[in-house]
C-alpha cells in the first residue's frame, strides 16, 4: 500500500448565516454573509495546495432549509477546481442536507462521489483500487436516529478505509442525538479511518486503531463557536499509520472577551480596557476577522456608571468606531454587563427591612433552582406569545438563565430600593 | 424637644405677645374665635421653619404694628436650651438661633438638629394640625411626610414609585396585545423577512429548469449553424458561376475573331501616324520653297525703280531749319497784330495817369522826379512838426480851463472857515495857567492823604488810651454763676450739691483769672497819642497852604474832584478854539497855491499857439522849392511821391516791355523769308519775300519734295535687302523636300507596299489582330480569379459552366437565399434566448438577497430574544417586589400602624380591633372586632376623624422612636367625637404629654375642661379681650398659674 493523502472536512454549512448576533455595519455583515464560502474557499486551495488525493466532506454541507442555491453551486464549482486539478471529492450528507431535503437539480462534477442512502464502497483513486477505499452514507432523511455503524462493511481488499460518516458519537456532545454511536461501534468496525461529521467542537476521539476524528466546522458562525476553525489534512502511510495536521481556515473568528470593573475609577478606565481585550482579540486571531462579545463585570464604584442607560451602546460604538472599520475588522456584537453594586448584600440581608425580605425571597428561589409558577405563567405571556412562541423556542430561563435572571432582577431592584448604593 | 416660651413682637392680630415659661407637659390655649389661635400655630411653626411664601394663607403680616416676627424658646431632648429669634424684614428675613453655649448662628442649622431634621410638612402635617388638616385625608399624602415615616419605618419608600418605573419599562418592552412594543416592532421586521424569504424560494427549481432550457437551446442551435453554413456554400458556388458567366462567353467570341483574321507577321510600330506625318512634312517643305522663290522675284522688280526730284536730297540741312522753323513763322506772323494793339492799350493808360498827377506831368517829369527816402521822410518829419504843435496847443488849452475849478473850491472853504473864526470866542485859560493848577491839584491830594493818615493814626491813639481801663462784668458774672450753682446743689441734694459746688468754684475761679489779665493789658498809652497829635497839627498846615490859590480852608476829596472836572472843561474848551484857528490858516494858504496855477497854465497856453504858426510858414516854403502847390498838407504830399512813383513803374514796366516784344516778332518773320525764298526758286516755287502767305506756302512745298525724294530712296534699298535673303530661304527649302520624299519612300517599304492606302489597310488589320489577342488573355484570368475564389481549379470550374446555364442558376440562388435568410432569423432568436437564459443563471447563482435576508433573520430572531431577557428581568424584579411586599405585609406591620391602631382601639373602646396599611400604599383599612374590613369613606365622620388621629398620633409616636419628640399642637380636633371617645382621646392626649409637650388650642369651654380634667395642673392661657374671665379661669387658678396677657 503506497501513502494517501486527504483533507477532512465536515459541516461547511455553507450559505448558512450568523446566529446570536445583535448588531453589525453593512461591511462587517457583507464579510459575515460569504464567511462560509471564503472558508470553504480556503478548504479547496488547501487541498489544490497540499495536492492531496482527495477531499472528504462528512455531511452538512449546505443547510437545505435555508434552500440556498448559492451554496449548491458554490459548492460544486469548488469541487470541479478540484476535479480539474485531479483531486477527487466524496461528499456525504447529514440531518442538515439529507437527500430528501430541498435541492437544486444540479449535476455534480466528475471525479465527485455523493454517498446514497445506503452504504457504499468508492475507490480513492479508481486508477488503483487496491489502494484506499472511502465508505460512506448519507441521510436519506434529516430524523435519521438509527445507528449506521453497523452497516459499514469492510471488504479485506480495499486498501486503506476510511469511514465518511455524520454521526453523533456517544451522548453528551451537545448536538442532537442523530446517527448515535459509540465509539466502541466505531473501534469493532474495521476502518482504519472515521472521518466524522457533526459535531461544530473539533476534536480526536481516537488517535489510532482506528482513527476517529470530528475536524468541527471549519467556520464559527454563533458565539459559542469561539476559536480556530478549520480542517485536517490525513496522510496515511504505506503501513497505515496515519498523522493529523490541523489547518485553520476560518474568516471570521469568534471570540468573548471580559472587562472587569473592580478597581477602575473611570469609564475611560473601562474603554481602555476594553480596547486592551480587543487588542489582544485581534492579536490571538492570526489576521482574521473577529467577533466578539464583552462582559462587563465585577463590583465597584463604576457600578452606577456601567448600569447607566446608554453605557453599553456608548461602549459599542465606541469600540466598533475605532475597530469595525479595519481590515481586519473586530466587531462588537454585543456586551453584557453584569456589575454588581458595592452594596453590602450581606448587611442588607441582615437589616431587617423589606428590603431583606425582597433578598430573602431571591435566595429562596434562586436555591429552588427554578421559577415560580406563577412568575413563568408571567413569563408566558411573552414567550408562548402567538407570534413570537416561534422565535423565541427555548428561550425561557432555564438553570443557569434563572440565576441569570435573578440577578438582573435583583440588581435593578436595589436599584430602585437603595438610592446611591447605601443601604 | 419642647417649647418653652413664645414671644410674638408682631405677628397677625398679635403685637408684643408673650407666652411666659410654658413648663407643664400640657397646656390648653383658650380663646374665642378671632382671638389669634391660628395666628399663633401659624406663629410658631413660622419661629421653626421659617416665613412662608407670601402668598400663602398662613403668611400673617404684622397687623398691629411690632416688628414682623419674633422669639421663641425651645429645650432640646436633653435640657439645652436655644434662642430662635426669627423676623422679616425689607431685605427678606433673619434668623438668629442661640445655642446653650451662648453662641449666636444666623442659620437655623442648630434648630434642625433639633428638630430631628423634621420638615416644615411633617410638622404641619403630623405635629401641628387643626380638625380641617385632620378631615382631610390628603393631608397625610404630602410625599415628604410618607417618605420621611415610612423610610423611618418600613425601608420601602420608594416601592411604588419603582413599581410604576419598572413596568413602564416592561411595557415599552412587550406588553400583550400592544403593537407600539419593541418586540411587536421586531415581530413585524421578521415576519415581513420571511415573507421576502418565502419569494425567493423558488429560485432553484427555476435554475433547474433554465439549465434544461439551455441545453435544448445550445442542441438547436448547432444543428441550424451546420445547415446554415451547407446553404452557404452552395449559394457561394453558385454566385462565382454567375460572377464568371459572362467572361467565359466574351472568351469564345474573341478567339472565333482571331481565327478569321487574315495572318501579317510584322508591321512597322505607329505605321499610319508615321505614314501621314511623312507625308505632311512633304507638303510642307514644298510651299516653303515655293514661297520663298515668289519673294525673290518681288524684290528683284522693286529694286530697279526711277526717283523724283533725287536732286533736293542734297539741301536736306536747309528742308529741316524750314520745317521746323514753319510753326514758330505761322505764330509770328499771327501774333504781330494783337500785340501791337496791346502797346497802343497801355500807351493810353499811361498818359491818364500823368493827367492825374496835374497839368505839367510828361513821361520826362516823370523820370526826373525826386521821390527818394530822404524827400519823403522830410515831408513825415514836417507832418510830425505840426501834428506835434497842434497838440502842443490843445493841451495847453484844456490845462488852463481844468485849472479854474479848484481856485473857486479853495476861494469858498477859506470864507467858511473865516465866518466860523469869528463866531467862537477866545477861552478865558489858557494852556499854562491850567497846567499850573492841576499841578496844584496834585499836591493837594498827596497832602490831604497825609492828613487823613495822621487823623486816623491820632483817632487810634486816642481809643488805645481809652481801652486801657475798660469795666470787670465777665470776671464778676461769673463769680456770681459760681455761687449761684453751689447754692442750687444744694438746695436740689447731696449729689447735685456736689456737683453745684464743683462748677461754682470752677466759675470763681475762671472770674478771677479774667481780673489779673485785665490789669494786665492796661498800662502802656498817653506818650503816643501827643505825638499823633503833633503830626496831625503839621500835615493840616501843609494841606492848606498848598491848597489856597484854589479854595480856602481845608478841602475834602469831593472838592478835590470838582475842582479838577473844572480844569478837564477849561482844556477841552481851549482845544477846539485853536482847532478852528488852525483851519483858517489852512484854507488861505489853499487859495493862493490855486490862483499861482491858474496863473502858470494861461502862460504856457500863447507859447503853443506861436509854435504853432511857426511851423506852418516853413512847411509852405519847402513845397515851394520843389515845384508843389503851398496849400498842399504834408499828408497829401507823401501820397503824390506814392503816385508819380506807381506812374513811373508802369511807364517803365509794362509800356516799355511791350514795345520790345512787338519789335523781336517783327524781326522774325524777316528771317525766315529771307531763308525760303532762294531755295523756292530753285526749285521753281513762286515766293515774295515780304509776302508771308506766299512764304509760308513756299515752305510746305519745299518740305513735301523733299518728303517723297526721300521715301523713294529708302524703298529701293529695302528691295536689294529682301532679295538677298528670299535667295537664300529658297535653297535651304530644296534641301529638306528632299529628304522628305526619301523618308516617305522608306516607311512605304517596310509596309511591305510602295502605296499609300494600301499601308493604311494593313496596318488596320494588324491592329484588331492584337486587340482581340489582349482581350483575350484578360478573361482568361479573370476566370481563373474567380475559379480560385470558389475553391476550383480553373478546368473543373469550366466544366461546371459548360454543365449548366445561367437561367438555372439564377432561380437555384433566389431559392437559397430565401432559406438562408430564414435559417439566420432563427439563429438569432436562439441566440438571444440563450443570453437571457444565461443571464437568468448568472443571476440566481449569484443570487444574495436570500443570504442577506437570513442575516438579517438571524439578527432580529437575537434582538428579540435580547428583549425578552430584559423584559423577563423586569418582570421578575416587579413580580419580587409585589411578592415580598405581600410578605412583608403578611408578617410585619410598621410601628406606625402599630401605634395607631393602639390609639384606635383605644379610643373606640375596643370596636376596631386592627388597622392595615398595604405596604407602599396610601390606602388604609381597618378591622372590625367581628373581622368585618373597611375602608375609611365607609365609617363614619367622628370615627374617620378618630382614625386619621389615630395615624397621626402612630406617626409622632413613631417620629419619636427614630428621630426626636416634637411638641404636638391640636387646634379644636376632638369637636366632632363624642363624649367617650373625647374622653379617652384627651386621654391619649394626657398620656402622650408625658413624652412629647402638648399644646391643646381650643375656643370651646368644655374642651378646656375636658383637658383639665384629664391632666389636672394644666395651665390654661386665655387669648384674646381681658374683659371677663373665662370659667376655666378660676378652676385653672386653683392648680396651675393664671396670666392675663
Amino acid at each position: 500500500m503506497s501513502q494517501i493523502r486527504f483533507v477532512h472536512a465536515a459541516d461547511l454549512h455553507l450559505d448558512s448565516q450568523f446566529s446570536g448576533l445583535l448588531s453589525h455595519s453593512a461591511e462587517v455583515a457583507n464579510v459575515l454573509r460569504d464567511a462560509t464560502f471564503a472558508a470553504y474557499s480556503n478548504v479547496i486551495d488547501l487541498c489544490l495546495r497540499e495536492k492531496v488525493d482527495a477531499l472528504l466532506i462528512a455531511g452538512d454541507v449546505y443547510d437545505s432549509a435555508d434552500r440556498s442555491l448559492r451554496a449548491q453551486l458554490r459548492f460544486y464549482e469548488g469541487l470541479r477546481r478540484l476535479g480539474e486539478a485531479g483531486i477527487r471529492s466524496f461528499v456525504c450528507h447529514g440531518n442538515h442536507d439529507p437527500l430528501d431535503g430541498w435541492e437544486a437539480r444540479l449535476t455534480p462534477p466528475s471525479m465527485c462521489h455523493r454517498f446514497g442512502p445506503e452504504v457504499e464502497a468508492a475507490p480513492l483513486d479508481p486508477g488503483d483500487p487496491g489502494k484506499a477505499t472511502v465508505y460512506g452514507i448519507s441521510y436519506p432523511r434529516r430524523d435519521v436516529r438509527e445507528n449506521l455503524v453497523p452497516r459499514f462493511q469492510r471488504h479485506s481488499s480495499d486498501g486503506f478505509a476510511i469511514g465518511l460518516l455524520h454521526c453523533n458519537v456517544g451522548s453528551n456532545t451537545g448536538h442532537e442525538a442523530y446517527a448515535p454511536c459509540t465509539l466502541d461501534d466505531l473501534r469493532s468496525a474495521g476502518i482504519d479511518y472515521w472521518a466524522l461529521g457533526h459535531v461544530h467542537a473539533r476534536q480526536v476521539l481516537s488517535e489510532k486503531d482506528p482513527v476517529i476524528v470530528y475536524p468541527g466546522n471549519p467556520q464559527g458562525r454563533q458565539p459559542n463557536e469561539v476559536g480556530e476553525r478549520g480542517v485536517y489534512l490525513v496522510e496515511a502511510d504505506g503501513s497505515g499509520r496515519v498523522s493529523l495536521a490541523f489547518h485553520a481556515i476560518d474568516v471570521v473568528r469568534w471570540a468573548s472577551s471580559v472587562v472587569d470593573v473592580t478597581g477602575l475609577d473611570t469609564e475611560q478606565d473601562v474603554f481602555d480596557a476594553a480596547e486592551d481585550a480587543v487588542d489582544s482579540l485581534l492579536a490571538g486571531a492570526d489576521g482574521r476577522h473577529v467577533v466578539y462579545r464583552l462582559s462587563v463585570t465585577g463590583r465597584g464604584q463604576l457600578y452606577q456608571s456601567t448600569r447607566r442607560e446608554g453605557f453599553t451602546s456608548d461602549l459599542q460604538e465606541h469600540l466598533n468606531d475605532a475597530y469595525g472599520a479595519r481590515r481586519p475588522f473586530a466587531w462588537c456584537e454585543r456586551i453584557n454587563v453584569s456589575t454588581s453594586s458595592p452594596i453590602d448584600r450581606a448587611a442588607l440581608l441582615e437589616s431587617g427591612d423589606f428590603v431583606s425580605d425582597l433578598l430573602r425571597l431571591i435566595d429562596e428561589i434562586r436555591d429552588s433552582a427554578s421559577l415560580p409558577d406563577d412568575l413563568r405563567g408571567k413569563l408566558n405571556d411573552l414567550y408562548a406569545h402567538h407570534r413570537a412562541r416561534k422565535y423565541l423556542k427555548d428561550a425561557l430561563p432555564e438553570n443557569e438563565g434563572i440565576r441569570a435572571l435573578l440577578d438582573e432582577a435583583e440588581a435593578r431592584c436595589l436599584d430602585e430600593l437603595v438610592a446611591g448604593g447605601a443601604p | 424637644m419642647r417649647i418653652k416660651r413664645i414671644h410674638v413682637d408682631g405677628f397677625g392680630e398679635l403685637s408684643g405677645w408673650d407666652s411666659g415659661d410654658l413648663d407643664g407637659p400640657l397646656t390648653v390655649i383658650y380663646g374665642p374665635n378671632e382671638a389669634g389661635k391660628s395666628t399663633l400655630l401659624a406663629f410658631v411653626r413660622t419661629a421653626l421653619f421659617g416665613f412662608p411664601d407670601k402668598k400663602r394663607a398662613d403668611f400673617y403680616p404684622a397687623l398691629r404694628g411690632g416688628r414682623h416676627g419674633g422669639r421663641l424658646t425651645v429645650i432640646d431632648d436633653r435640657g439645652a436650651e436655644y434662642l430662635v429669634e426669627r423676623y422679616e424684614n425689607a431685605g427678606g428675613q433673619a434668623v438668629r438661633v442661640t445655642g446653650p453655649d451662648g453662641r449666636g448662628h444666623d442659620n437655623d442649622g442648630p434648630l434642625r438638629v433639633v428638630l430631628g431634621q423634621a420638615s416644615r410638612p411633617v410638622f404641619e402635617n403630623v405635629f401641628a394640625f387643626s380638625l380641617n388638616e385632620l378631615q382631610r385625608l390628603e393631608s397625610l399624602n404630602e410625599d415628604d411626610v410618607s417618605a420621611q415615616i415610612y423610610s423611618a419605618g418600613m425601608g420601602a419608600a420608594r416601592l411604588p414609585a419603582a413599581l410604576k418605573r419598572i413596568d413602564a419599562d416592561r411595557e415599552r418592552i412587550f406588553k400583550g396585545g400592544g403593537s407600539r412594543q419593541e418586540i411587536a416592532a421586531i415581530l413585524r421586521d421578521i415576519e415581513e423577512v420571511e415573507r421576502k424569504l418565502a419569494q425567493t424560494e423558488n429560485d432553484a427549481a427555476e435554475y433547474g429548469r433554465l439549465l434544461a432550457q439551455r441545453k435544448q437551446i445550445e442542441d438547436d442551435l448547432a444543428g441550424l449553424e451546420a445547415r446554415l453554413s451547407d446553404l452557404r456554400s452552395r449559394q457561394r458556388e453558385i454566385q462565382h458561376l454567375l460572377a464568371a458567366w459572362g467572361d467565359a462567353y466574351a472568351l469564345r467570341e474573341c478567339e472565333k475573331k482571331i481565327a478569321d483574321l487574315p495572318p501579317i507577321a510584322d508591321f512597322p510600330e505607329d505605321g499610319v501616324t508615321r505614314l501621314e506625318e511623312a507625308e505632311k512634312r512633304k507638303k510642307e517643305y514644298e510651299q516653303i520653297w515655293r514661297d520663298a522663290r515668289s519673294k525673290l522675284e518681288d524684290a528683284e522688280g522693286e529694286a530697279t525703280l526711277e526717283i523724283a526730284d533725287e536732286a533736293i536730297l542734297g539741301h536736306a540741312t536747309q528742308i529741316d531749319a524750314i520745317r521746323e522753323g514753319t510753326t514758330s513763322f505761322r505764330n509770328s506772323v499771327r501774333d504781330l497784330p494783337e500785340r501791337q494793339g496791346e502797346l497802343r492799350g497801355l500807351e493810353r493808360d499811361l498818359a491818364d495817369s500823368l493827367l492825374a498827377l496835374g497839368p505839367d506831368w510828361n513821361e520826362e517829369r516823370l523820370r526826373s522826379f525826386d521821390t527818394s527816402i530822404a524827400v519823403r521822410d522830410a515831408a513825415e518829419q514836417w507832418q510830425k512838426r505840426l501834428d506835434a504843435a497842434e497838440s502842443a496847443l490843445r493841451d495847453a488849452r484844456a490845462n488852463a480851463e481844468r485849472e479854474r475849478r479848484p481856485l473857486e473850491e479853495a476861494r469858498r472853504a477859506s470864507q467858511e472857515a473865516r465866518e466860523k473864526a469869528r463866531r467862537e470866542a477866545r477861552p478865558e485859560l489858557d494852556e499854562d495857567e491850567i497846567g499850573r493848577r492841576r499841578a496844584i491839584l496834585r499836591e493837594s491830594r498827596t497832602l490831604l492823604k497825609d492828613y487823613e493818615l495822621a487823623s486816623l493814626r491820632f483817632a487810634d491813639q486816642k481809643e488805645g488810651a481809652r481801652r486801657a481801663s475798660p469795666p470787670a462784668t465777665l470776671p464778676i458774672l461769673l463769680a456770681v454763676a459760681g455761687i449761684a450753682a453751689a447754692v442750687v446743689g444744694l438746695i436740689l441734694g447731696r449729689d447735685a450739691a456736689i456737683l453745684g459746688g464743683v462748677f461754682g468754684l470752677a466759675l470763681l475761679l475762671a472770674s478771677a483769672y479774667a481780673l489779673l489779665e485785665r490789669r494786665r493789658s492796661g498800662a502802656t498809652g498817653s506818650i503816643p497819642l501827643a505825638e499823633a497829635r503833633a503830626a496831625l497839627e503839621r500835615s493840616r498846615e501843609a494841606l492848606e497852604t498848598a491848597v489856597a490859590p484854589l479854595l480856602t480852608g481845608i478841602p475834602k476829596d469831593h472838592d478835590l474832584d470838582a475842582i479838577e472836572q473844572d480844569l478837564d472843561r477849561a482844556g477841552a474848551a481851549l482845544r477846539a478854539w485853536s482847532e478852528v484857528q488852525r483851519e483858517v490858516e489852512a484854507t488861505s494858504r489853499r487859495e493862493q497855491q490855486c490862483e499861482g496855477a491858474l496863473q502858470d497854465a494861461t502862460e504856457r497856453l500863447e507859447a503853443a499857439r506861436q509854435e504853432l504858426d511857426r511851423a506852418q510858414s516853413a512847411w509852405a516854403h519847402w513845397l515851394l522849392e520843389r515845384g508843389l502847390p503851398d496849400t498842399l498838407q504834408p499828408g497829401a504830399a507823401l501820397v503824390l511821391f506814392e503816385r508819380v512813383e506807381k506812374a513811373r513803374d508802369f511807364a517803365r514796366d509794362a509800356v516799355g516791355e511791350m514795345r520790345r516784344r512787338v519789335g523781336a516778332i517783327q524781326k522774325d518773320i524777316a528771317e525766315y523769308a529771307r531763308l525760303v525764298a532762294p531755295l523756292a526758286r530753285e526749285f521753281g516755287i513762286q515766293a515774295q519775300e515780304d509776302d508771308a502767305a506766299s512764304i509760308a506756302s513756299a515752305a510746305e512745298r519745299l518740305v513735301a519734295r523733299f518728303g517723297a525724294a526721300a521715301e523713294g530712296a529708302s524703298r529701293r534699298r529695302r528691295a536689294l535687302e529682301r532679295a538677298a535673303e528670299a535667295r537664300k530661304d529658297a535653297e535651304a527649302a530644296e534641301r529638306r523636300l528632299q529628304d522628305a520624299r526619301a523618308e516617305l519612300e522608306s516607311l512605304l517599304e517596310k509596309g511591305g507596299t510602295d502605296d499609300p492606302e494600301e499601308f493604311r489597310r494593313r496596318a488596320a488589320l494588324y491592329a484588331e489582330r492584337q486587340e482581340l489577342q489582349r482581350q483575350s488573355r484578360d478573361l482568361e484570368e479573370r476566370l481563373r480569379k474567380e475559379a480560385l475564389s470558389g475553391g476550383l481549379s480553373i478546368d473543373e470550374f469550366c466544366q461546371r459552366l459548360a454543365a449548366t446555364n445561367e437561367d438555372e442558376l439564377r432561380s437555384e440562388s433566389g431559392a437559397l437565399e430565401g432559406e438562408l435568410q430564414e435559417a439566420e432569423a432563427k439563429l438569432k432568436e436562439l441566440v438571444e434566448e440563450r443570453g437571457r437564459v444565461l443571464n437568468s443563471l448568472e443571476a440566481l447563482a449569484h443570487e444574495e438577497r436570500a443570504s442577506d435576508l437570513r442575516a438579517e433573520r438571524e439578527l432580529l430572531k437575537e434582538r428579540l430574544r435580547a428583549h425578552a431577557r430584559r423584559w423577563s428581568a423586569l418582570t421578575t424584579a416587579a413580580w419580587l417586589l409585589e411578592r415580598a411586599r405581600a410578605r412583608y405585609q403578611e408578617e410585619r406591620q410598621p410601628g406606625v400602624i402599630q401605634h395607631a391602631q393602639d390609639f384606635f382601639r383605644t379610643v373606640t373602646a375596643g370596636r376596631y380591633e386592627r388597622i392595615v396599611a398595604p405596604l407602599g400604599q396610601q390606602q388604609i383599612e381597618v378591622i372590625e372586632r367581628d373581622g368585618t374590613t373597611k375602608k375609611p369613606e365607609q365609617l363614619s365622620r367622628g370615627t374617620q376623624e378618630q382614625l386619621y388621629l389615630a395615624l397621626r398620633f402612630g406617626l409622632i409616636r413613631q417620629f419619636g422612636d427614630q428621630e426626636t419628640r416634637l411638641p404636638v399642637a391640636v387646634d379644636e380636633i376632638l369637636v366632632n367625637f363624642d363624649a367617650a371617645r373625647a374622653r379617652a382621646a384627651a386621654e391619649a392626649f394626657a398620656k402622650l404629654s408625658e413624652t412629647n409637650q402638648v399644646l391643646v388650642f381650643t375656643c370651646l369651654q368644655n374642651m378646656v375642661d375636658l383637658f383639665t380634667s384629664v391632666v389636672p395642673h394644666a395651665p390654661v392661657i386665655t387669648l384674646g379681650e381681658s374683659g371677663e374671665p373665662p370659667a376655666a379661669f378660676k378652676r385653672a387658678a386653683r392648680g396651675g398659674r393664671q396670666r392675663l396677657l
